[in-house]
């Protein structure tokens, strides 16, 4: 993290930290930049990241190193994407596509059930949201095209992006992202410590599309064990059912053929019990 | 004719001549750094002007090159940013006048009117022509323009101005597909024309004249008076009262009457001495005679 203005947060593990500068991205580390707030993150490798008010991101999967290759997940909020050269693996996941920049500067507003993308220069490709698997035909953006996708429809390239989503845009990003690198090449800052997350601190990240929220329930399956968390999981179970393993492991425990028999002789079925328990 | 009337007639004639002679000088002096100053100060604008336009050009444009991505930025047009320093400066000194007149501007307000078509035009048939000056009738007094082609040199000019499509979408879109294209390389397409007031130079240089005129004047009518108050109290009054006794004396008359007084010791004082002295013999002689 190079450059923050405003309060942000960081949500590593099951803790919440307030984020500074200096601080390392680690791989499933969830970046929430406050109201009136940028973030940027840079990498090695001379990408830029810069985030906006209000937005939510989800470092998915980053491999260890100084590159910026990795899965990035942008629940929403304004970003903007400047230094990828060719052949990044790099990813932006969204609720409504999956942006992969081939190179160049990209900035992308995403928000409720819309999502665009302005290419400033250079190319990016564009695919399906997550949730159907990229399987949509990819679209390829260049220099100046603008795209507007809304979920569940096929989007529209435009050759100027609109008044709209210039207004939502960080004043910064209609600048060059300015590099801060050298200043924290050498130095690590370490992020202070809040607390451990609440339910609805999270509440978005576990309702957020399966292929995202799935692997985030080991990860905060020691929260279950809060009982305003455990409320809040059970009240909200339909939104994340693969929790039910975690809040009822009883109900998946094999069965014993005795225990089974038992029951259907006294007609008081196992799920019913755990049912019960509720 | 009396001594202090020749004297003056003298004084007055000299008085005369040198003030029409230094009238004259200052006049021609004062008209002349008149108009070096309205050169001057149109010179001065014009490089005001093409200091704001290379600023623009160097510094700020390239910063607001992202940003025109977005939106068309006209702070990051040399002409923009000259005219607008230029309309700024217009508030405390609104005679002054500066403008980028070119044929087919993108921005309408750059279009050249009549006069300044012509200008453009002599440009245009004589592109090597540095610079053009002159001075023409407005509704506010005559006034000085200075002119300087503008033409296309660099490559990078035409980006914006070559053809529709080659041009910035965002330009095109706060502007319009019309006007301001088909630009060419090494092609005068208007002039910078910078028009201030001769009106006020050349009154306050007459004001100048004036004020040295009235005070030159003054210095010779006091330097008249002093000189003839001189005149009168060490020169005519003394001879007149001596001439006055000499006359007495050459009569016979007023012989017992005392020395006369020697109050200096310069020509008048000589002059007294001898006159004493005169009649001092006079009155020995008239002495020796009778007795």
């Amino acid at each position: 993290m190079t450059l923050l203005e405003g309060p942000a947060a960081l949500v590593r593990g099951v803790t919440r930290y307030a984020l500074a500068e200096g601080v390392r991205l680690q791989s499933g580390d969830i970046i929430e930049v406050g109201d009136k707030g940028l973030a940027q993150l840079e990498f090695g490798d001379g990408v830029a990241l810069a985030m906006g008010a209000k937005t939510r991101m989800l470092a998915v999967a980053i491999p260890r190193g100084k590159s910026a290759a990795g899965d990035y997940y942008v629940m929403q909020g304004a970003l903007k994407l400047a230094g990828v050269k060719q052949g990044a693996r790099l990813r932006i996941v969204t609720p409504i596509f999956t942006l992969q920049p081939g190179e160049g500067v990209a900035v992308l507003v995403v928000g409720g059930a819309e999502g665009s993308v302005f290419v400033e220069s250079g190319e990016t490709r564009l695919a399906g949201p997550p949730a159907k698997g990229g399987a949509s035909a990819p679209v390829r953006l260049k220099a100046g095209d603008f795209f507007t996708g809304k979920a569940g429809q096929k989007g529209a390239v435009a050759p100027r992006p609109s008044k709209d989503f210039i207004g939502a845009l960080p004043k910064a990003f209609l600048d060059p992202l300015p590099s801060r690198m050298a200043r924290y090449k050498e130095r690590e800052v370490q992020p202070r410590r809040l607390e451990d997350v609440t339910y609805a601190e999270v509440e978005a990240w576990l309702k957020a599309p399966p292929p995202i929220r799935r692997p985030l329930v080991s990860r905060f399956e020691p929260r279950a064990s809060d009982p305003a968390f455990r409320t809040a999981l059970i009240a909200n179970l339909r939104f994340h059912p693969e929790w039910d393993r975690i809040l009822y492991p009883e109900k998946y425990e094999p069965k014993e053929p005795e225990a089974e028999a038992a029951g259907v002789a006294r007609g008081a079925p196992a799920p019913a019990k755990a049912a019960g328990k509720k | 004719m009396k001594l202090i009337v020749k004297f003056n007639l003298v004084f007055v004639l000299v008085f005369l001549l040198g003030l029409v002679a230094a009238g004259t000088v200052s006049d021609q002096l004062l008209q002349k750094n008149a108009r070096e100053e309205i050169v001057l100060n149109a010179r001065l604008v014009m490089e005001s002007a093409l200091a704001a336009r290379a600023y623009t050009s160097t510094q700020v444009g390239p910063l607001l090159q992202t940003q025109m991505k977005y939106n068309f930025l006209p702070q990051s047009v040399p002409a923009y940013s000259a005219n607008e320093i230029f309309d700024v400066v217009r508030k405390k000194f609104p005679e002054y006048a500066y403008k980028e007149a070119v044929l087919n501007p993108t921005n309408p307000r750059n279009r050249a009117t009549d006069w300044e078509v012509d200008i453009v035009n002599q440009f245009r048939n004589a592109s090597d022509r540095p610079e053009m000056v002159g001075e023409r009738d407005t509704p506010s007094g005559k006034s000085f323009y200075i002119a300087r082609p503008m033409q296309i040199k660099a490559e990078a000019c035409l980006y914006c101005h070559s053809t529709v499509d080659a041009a910035p979408k965002t330009l095109v879109d706060k502007y319009g597909p019309a006007n301001g294209f088909g630009w060419k390389l090494n092609e005068v397409i208007g002039a910078q024309i910078v028009s201030v007031p001769t009106e006020v130079p050349i009154a306050r240089a007459n004001r100048a004249f004036r004020t040295f005129m009235v005070s030159l004047t003054a210095v010779f009518a006091f330097i008249f008076i002093a000189l003839n108050l001189m005149l009168w109290y060490m020169v005519i009054r003394p001879v007149t009262r001596l001439s006055k006794l000499a006359d007495q004396v050459s009569q016979g008359e007023n012989m017992e009457a005392p020395d006369f007084e020697v109050t200096s010791r310069d020509e008048i004082g000589v002059l007294t001495q001898s006159f004493n002295r005169m009649k001092k013999s006079l009155v020995e002689a008239m002495k020796m005679l009778e007795g």
